[in-house]
């Protein structure tokens, strides 16, 4: 532990790069062994280590060809340079790729396997000591070897009155491959090998496949042929090929002409009608929609409090909805009213636009209720039974229902009025009651108080 | 304390070399005599006499790896210039001096930590033959308390604090000064 004052800095992230790459290549290495691996990274595996298979088998094929014709190797003699070249790849860490040319440029020169073993050897030494590449090295010691010791001074300049040139080489590199392997490199060659060996054995099947689909009749041959007809129209497959892309023009052409009849003859002039209808119409089909959730739902008071909102939403909806039905009845404080009393609504959708139409008479009233009570009777039950509301918040049967705004009656609080204690028993099943009044709490504080008090025993905090 | 960033120090130490050996060495040698005043000035503040010493522990440790002037000079202050990159870190120290002495380097950082141990045990090691573990004392506590009362921590970086712009400002201008010799001669 000392302690540094710097003086001046520097960037260099060359050290970080090679650190990256030392654990990149550690990644790549799990990767390929497939550790928790799916389906399809096993066929990746497979695939890459029947191709290294293959090149490897290749490369392989490349020496060995080399070694006959040069070193008149036998077929021992083959199999231990293989078998070296395995062993000082797994101990220097440098893939049998890189070895297996150079192996090859010095027994070309050497003209014997064991000399050119040695010299490999010695030039990966040589490769670790001075930091050149394998290739330039093997390339000077083999000119060193046929007599041309120029390279190799270049990169040892001690050798340069040396009797004994290999051997004083040997002295000053020996060993040094193998001392500074680096344990990464080491690992990816294992595990490169081990890639290899397991390509070995799926190669001779997928040599196999492949020759089954390209025989004549084949897989290929058979797909090949079927991909032509379809672009001849004469053939079977080209017809019905022709027949689909019709069909689609066809389809393509009633749509067109489905919102031509809405623009006058311009199908872009109806569309756009239609989504501008449908979008002026947007805040009262939403509210609309919480309506028919309440009803439905009725027993969540979660979703009582979302119609709320949504009916708070359809008051405040915009000039564009102002024209709909529905928004002037909220806006006249029906559905306000409704809420806020909790009382059964008396009003049907059927009677609404009556509604608008401000009339006072009793008896045009009545003639409206009866109407819509024969029109839309599952709808509204209240109506059912004559119910209405008149301007003082009572209705036909004498109960006061809730006041109407002032729009159509100019109404207000009949004397000595008092609001009715309505109690409502909302059943949730199956809910957390500590949930419930949770969101109804949330909701207050978003949008204010609610109209109801929770029974004894429940409060904002759920206890 | 805002230091320089060379960017090409490596490229520039390595030209200076084969255009003319001991070149490189010339520059190491510029920016170590830049370097004197700070140098100075970290040993001026340096204790003179053992600081752990106190009324309450006067045996002084002579032997131990932590003993005052044991091994090291207490006020050895080294000039470092390394071109060599980190597997860590992109931005490393240039030029940089280093006090080594682990009493003083001890002394000087008691105190800087959060007084809050980050393990109660130590990671094992080998004493006399054999692996132990020892629980973390709260010993370090007074100290602490004993070199802050002497006010002897903390003081290689106040005491380099003042020279240390006139410094850096002097060693940057040596390295472009080689800089400019390496650019004058690759043109």
């Amino acid at each position: 532990m000392s302690v540094i004052v710097k003086l001046l800095s520097k960037f260099d992230d060359s050290g970080i790069k090679k650190a990256k790459s030392s654990f990149g290549g550690l990644k790549s290495v799990i990767g390929g062994i497939g550790l928790g691996i799916g389906i399809q990274q096993v066929t990746t595996l497979l695939i890459d280590s029947a191709k290294a298979a293959s090149e490897d088998k290749r490369a392989t094929q490349l020496l060995n060809t080399q070694l006959v014709r040069n070193a008149g190797a036998t077929k021992t003699q083959i199999a231990g340079a293989e078998t070296f070249i395995d062993r000082l790849s797994m101990q220097t860490g440098i893939l049998d790729d890189d070895l297996r040319p150079a192996m090859g440029k010095l027994v070309r020169v050497t003209k014997n396997v064991t000399t050119a073993q040695d010299l490999l050897s010695l030039s990966l030494d040589a490769s670790a000591t001075t930091g050149k590449p394998l290739e330039k090295v093997s390339t000077a010691i083999s000119q060193a070897f046929a007599g041309n010791k120029t390279q190799l001074v270049k990169l040892f300049p001690v050798l340069k009155d040396s009797k004994d040139l290999f051997g004083d080489l040997e002295k000053i590199v020996g060993g040094a491959a193998i001392q500074q392997a680096d344990p990464f490199a080491k690992l990816n060659v294992s595990m490169e090998t081990l890639k290899e060996k397991l390509g070995a054995v799926i190669l001779p099947l997928i040599e196999q496949f492949v020759t089954e689909i390209t025989k004549p009749g084949g897989l290929v041959e058979t797909v090949g042929q079927f991909l032509t007809d379809l672009s001849n129209p004469k053939t079977k497959p080209g017809q019905m090929f022709v027949d689909i892309k019709n069909a689609v023009k066809d389809a393509f052409g009633y749509v067109k002409d489905f919102f031509a009849f809405f623009g006058n003859g311009d199908a872009v002039e109806g569309f756009k009608n239609i989504a501008t209808a449908l979008i002026q119409a947007l805040p009262a089909l939403l509210a609309l929609k919480g309506i028919m959730m309440l009803a439905s739902a009725g027993s969540a008071i979660a979703n009582l409090a979302k119609a709320i909102g949504l009916m708070t939403a359809g008051n405040a909806a915009g000039n564009a909805a102002a024209n709909s039905p529905l928004a002037k009845f909220s806006k006249n404080g029906m559905l306000s009213v409704a809420v806020r009393y909790a009382v059964p609504l008396a009003v049907t959708m059927a009677s609404l636009s009556a509604i608008d139409a401000e009339f006072t008479d009793p008896a045009k009233r009545q003639q409206l209720a009866e109407t819509a009570k024969s029109k839309l009777p599952a709808y509204n039950p209240g109506m059912n039974k004559g119910l209405f509301v008149d301007k003082n918040g009572y209705d036909s049967a004498g109960n006061f229902v809730g006041i109407p705004s002032n729009k159509f009656t100019g109404g207000s609080f009949p004397p000595n009025y008092k609001p009715p204690s309505t109690t409502i028993n909302i059943n949730v099943q199956s809910a957390d009651p500590k949930a419930v009044v949770d969101a109804v709490v949330r909701y207050q504080r978003t949008n204010g108080g609610l109209p109801w008090q929770f029974a004894p025993g429940f409060s904002s905090s759920g206890r | 304390m805002a230091d320089d960033i060379v960017y090409n120090a490596k490229e520039i130490v390595k030209a200076l070399s084969e255009i003319e050996p001991g070149l490189k060495r010339a520059l190491v040698k510029d920016s170590r005599d830049a370097a004197g005043e700070a140098i100075s000035a970290i040993k001026s503040a340096i204790p003179k006499v053992n600081p752990f010493e106190s009324k309450v522990r006067p045996v002084t440790n002579t032997r131990g790896r932590l003993g005052w002037g044991v091994g090291k000079k207490p006020d050895e202050v080294k000039f470092s210039f390394t071109t060599k990159a980190s597997r860590r870190s992109a931005v490393t120290a240039l030029a940089s001096l280093k006090v080594n002495s682990p009493a003083t380097v001890l002394a000087d950082t008691a105190g800087k930590g959060s007084g809050t141990p980050r393990r109660s045990v130590t990671n094992s090691y080998t004493w006399k033959g054999q692996t132990r573990t020892h629980r973390v004392t709260t010993q370090g506590r007074s100290m602490i308390r004993h070199l802050r009362s002497n006010r002897t921590n903390n003081f290689v970086y106040p005491g380099v604090e003042k020279s240390l712009p006139s410094v850096q400002a002097e060693i940057k201008l040596i390295l472009e000064k080689y800089a400019a010799k390496v650019n004058r001669k690759l043109n």
